[in-house]
């Protein structure tokens, strides 16, 4: 008997307007779990090397596990890959909300595109129907008129709807794709690659059940998570002041994103803190499906020239169109994150290219001429907005700030230097400089390129004691220390890649639900396998091969794994993180060595993917010169 | 006397209706602990009963899961209390005290 685990793969080919129904097999799911982890081997396994992103023979995945739709805490979460045409890389955003749930309630685990649309169309998937219809009617609409449209349209209030807007249609590296009108899988460029297919939307409907192995005991386990969870260290940061409560904590630290980093901390953006944001904006508090957390926010700006409703306008926003462009006006950077929503655009990419633009404003080597007029001085608010109309259009200057920084860059001479990156994406809110762990080894190594959520290296701050027997030194838990941070991030990209294959937050797993002991439990009760501490490691372990597999076919090498050149040399100039810098390069060194990665190329051994089961990678590698001994 | 910045971020925001105030203590080499103490008296037990573990006499740096009491974290000048001589901490006039969780 087969338990959570969904039954389905659904292959849809958009050129050949052709519906596949094929079995998940179960290897499958035993081997990656599901969501991300599925994803990234059918990507590896059916994506030819080197295809442009944006083109019909670029391959687009969405996924979901075997905790989606059950008890399991906050697993509303799915995950939506492709090569992304951000970086080049392995591209992969996680989103949350409720799609996910009616996904499984239709029995997919995955739904793969293939191809190109010869016009836009959208998905209708209700249990066993699914369809391709025409979306010509919607094309240029913005997510939150597409919702209200489809939801009209399909006569069923129920049903959930993830899609583009303008971003992802005018193929806006970093547009992203938005569900339930406010919930982004925000991160590499997904939302281009729907575009690029003509693919507007996939709405689901969802009325079976899920069988769980062990139902008394995935209660027992909720009952005990929810205990955890209320007594962690971050649990009244996420459940009263949502995600902008890490404003307050990380700019209180010194290590938070301020001025395109040139700065760690700033006064200003007391103006944006939690505590500031829950008395002034929010209106009611909201949550994922199946979330005892509830970090989401309805808010209000009730009247003025950013008058706007919205929800979710996260720690990420604030700092994007906030402190890192400059400004401390929180009602405009509630307008900038409801109108990124509508636009479907990532804001932490959005808004690190316009604080990028800032600076070289700053620096003269950006002017009037350049920008079509636009005046890029620091925390200009109406260049803000007005930047991301014209990006999620590509007009005018616009047309520019939609390649993102890295493009941006090769094209301003003398701004490499603080052009914040890696491996093409934009780095997010907590400045890796004060947190080397966390950011200065978990951003460099992730295989999305900048991004905390790959290693999210939380443990030591919140269960010292934890971390020290992990690690075997008390410095494990040390934001400033070097020591043990290549085990450390090793750890978490590893319970990382599980939780986001069961698919579920990452959040509620910050740290209380963390440990593999506790994952391998729901695990057990969730499918009935069995699997020990152990094995919960090794999954992780290989589906982080599997991505750096997919990476390293794509060109990757040691030398990707980087940061950008501020955080390496610039010290950060006052606050309490004053005078650090990203040490990597031992860091890197331990990583790498524990990882059983080439040190020189950066590429993967035999022994290692063996090992893991990969075989089949190993010797696609081989035959490209791409594996080390 | 020595003046100390301390600012309540959220729980702490909760419990004392104040973000930044500044405490004095009657010392001249006051410690962490003083200033727990000052606090008590400034915004009632609450303030201490969620600071400290009274089984340990420290920093609730672990959850008491059973009780339902969340861990916390004390920080002097964005440096965690844990790293430096935790409630022994000595403290001075322009120290910023943060107080989390």
């Amino acid at each position: 008997m087969r338990y959570a685990v969904p039954e389905y793969i659904l292959r849809i080919d958009l050129s050949k307007k052709k519906i596949v129904k094929d079995p998940l097999p179960e290897e499958l799911a035993r081997n990656f779990i599901g969501g991300r982890g599925t994803n990234a081997k059918i990507l590896y396994d059916e994506l030819k090397p080197g295809v442009e992103a944006l083109s019909p023979e670029n391959i687009l995945v969405f996924g979901i596990g075997p905790a989606n739709g059950t008890l399991a805490p906050a697993s509303g979460r799915y995950n939506v890959s492709a090569k992304s045409p951000l970086t080049g890389f392995f591209g992969d955003a996680n989103s949350g909300g409720h799609w996910a749930a009616d996904l499984r309630y239709c029995g997919y685990g995955n739904i793969v595109f293939y191809g190109r649309a010869e016009k836009p169309v959208y998905i209708w998937i209700n249990d066993d129907q699914v369809e391709i219809r025409d979306a010509r009617h919607i094309w240029g609409k913005d997510t939150w008129e597409t919702e209200d449209i489809l939801l009209g349209e399909l006569n069923d209030p129920e049903a959930k709807v993830a899609c583009i807007g303008p971003a992802g249609e005018n193929l806006v590296r970093f547009a992203c794709v938005m569900n339930e009108k406010t919930r982004a899988a925000g991160r590499t460029g997904m939302g281009a690659v729907m575009g690029s297919k003509n693919l507007k939307a996939i709405t689901v409907r969802g009325t079976k059940g899920v069988k769980v192995a062990d139902i008394q005991g995935l209660l027992d386990f909720r009952e005990e998570a929810n205990k955890l969870i209320a007594t962690d260290l971050f649990y009244e940061l996420y459940a009263k002041y949502g995600t902008a409560g890490l404003m307050t904590i990380y700019n209180e630290f010194g290590t938070h994103t301020n001025f395109n980093s040139k700065e760690g901390y700033w006064k200003g953006a007391e103006k944006l803190y939690g505590e500031v944001f829950e008395e002034k904006l929010t209106r009611h508090i909201t949550a994922c499906f199946s979330c005892p957390l509830h970090c989401s926010r309805f808010y209000e700006v009730k009247s003025g020239p950013y008058k706007c409703i919205g929800e979710s306008c996260e720690y990420e926003n604030l700092t994007a169109y906030g402190t890192r462009c400059g400004n401390d006006n929180l009602e405009s950077v509630a307008y900038a994150s409801t109108l990124a929503d509508q636009l479907g655009m990532d804001t932490i990419s959005s808004g690190a290219t316009i604080g990028f633009v800032m600076e070289c404003w700053e620096k003269g080597l950006v002017t009037k001429k350049d920008t079509g007029g636009l005046d890029f001085t620091w925390g200009n608010i109406n260049t803000i907005i007005e930047s991301l109309r014209l990006m999620a259009q590509r007009k005018g200057y616009g047309n520019l700030l939609a390649e993102g920084v890295k493009r941006m860059s090769q094209r301003i001479k003398g701004s490499e230097k603080f052009a914040i990156h890696i491996k093409g994406m934009e780095t997010p809110a907590v400045d890796p400089r004060g947190v080397q762990g966390y950011g200065g080894l978990g951003y460099a190594v992730a295989s999305r390129g900048g991004d905390h959520l790959r290693a999210l290296a939380a443990l030591g701050y919140s269960l010292p004691q934890r971390a020290k027997e992990l690690f075997g030194t008390d410095k494990a838990a040390d934001s400033f220390s070097t020591e043990a941070q290549g085990a450390v991030v090793k750890f978490h990209e590893e319970m990382r890649a599980v939780c986001d294959s069961l698919d579920i937050c990452k959040y509620i797993t910050r740290t209380a639900l963390l440990l593999p002991e506790t994952m391998a439990q729901l695990i057990n009760v969730l499918t009935g396998w069995q699997v020990s501490r152990q094995e919960v490691l090794e999954i992780g372990e290989r589906i982080v091969n599997v991505e750096r597999a997919f990476n390293v076919r794509e060109g990757l090498t040691i030398k990707d794994d980087t940061q950008p050149e501020r955080m390496l040399k610039e010290p950060i100039p006052s606050g309490p993180a004053k005078g650090k810098v990203v040490n990597l390069k031992p860091m890197l060194q331990e990583y790498y060595t524990l990882r059983g990665w080439d040190l020189k190329t950066g590429y993967q051994s035999r022994k290692k993917l063996v090992n893991l089961g990969l075989n089949d990678i190993a010797k696609s590698l081989e035959r490209m010169g791409k594996l080390a001994d | 006397m020595v003046k100390i910045e301390v600012r309540n971020l959220l729980m702490f925001y909760r419990l004392s209706g104040k973000f930044r105030e500044f405490v004095e203590l009657d010392k001249n080499k006051p410690k962490l602990r003083d200033l727990v103490t000052k606090l008590e008296e400034l915004h009632g037990k609450q303030i201490s009963d969620a600071l400290i573990d009274p089984e340990t006499k420290d920093i609730r740096y672990v959850p008491d899961v059973k009780k339902g009491k969340k861990a916390v974290r004390i920080l002097v000048n964005g440096r965690m209390a844990w790293w430096l001589k935790g409630l022994d901490t000595e403290l001075k006039t322009g120290d910023v005290v943060q107080l989390f969780g």
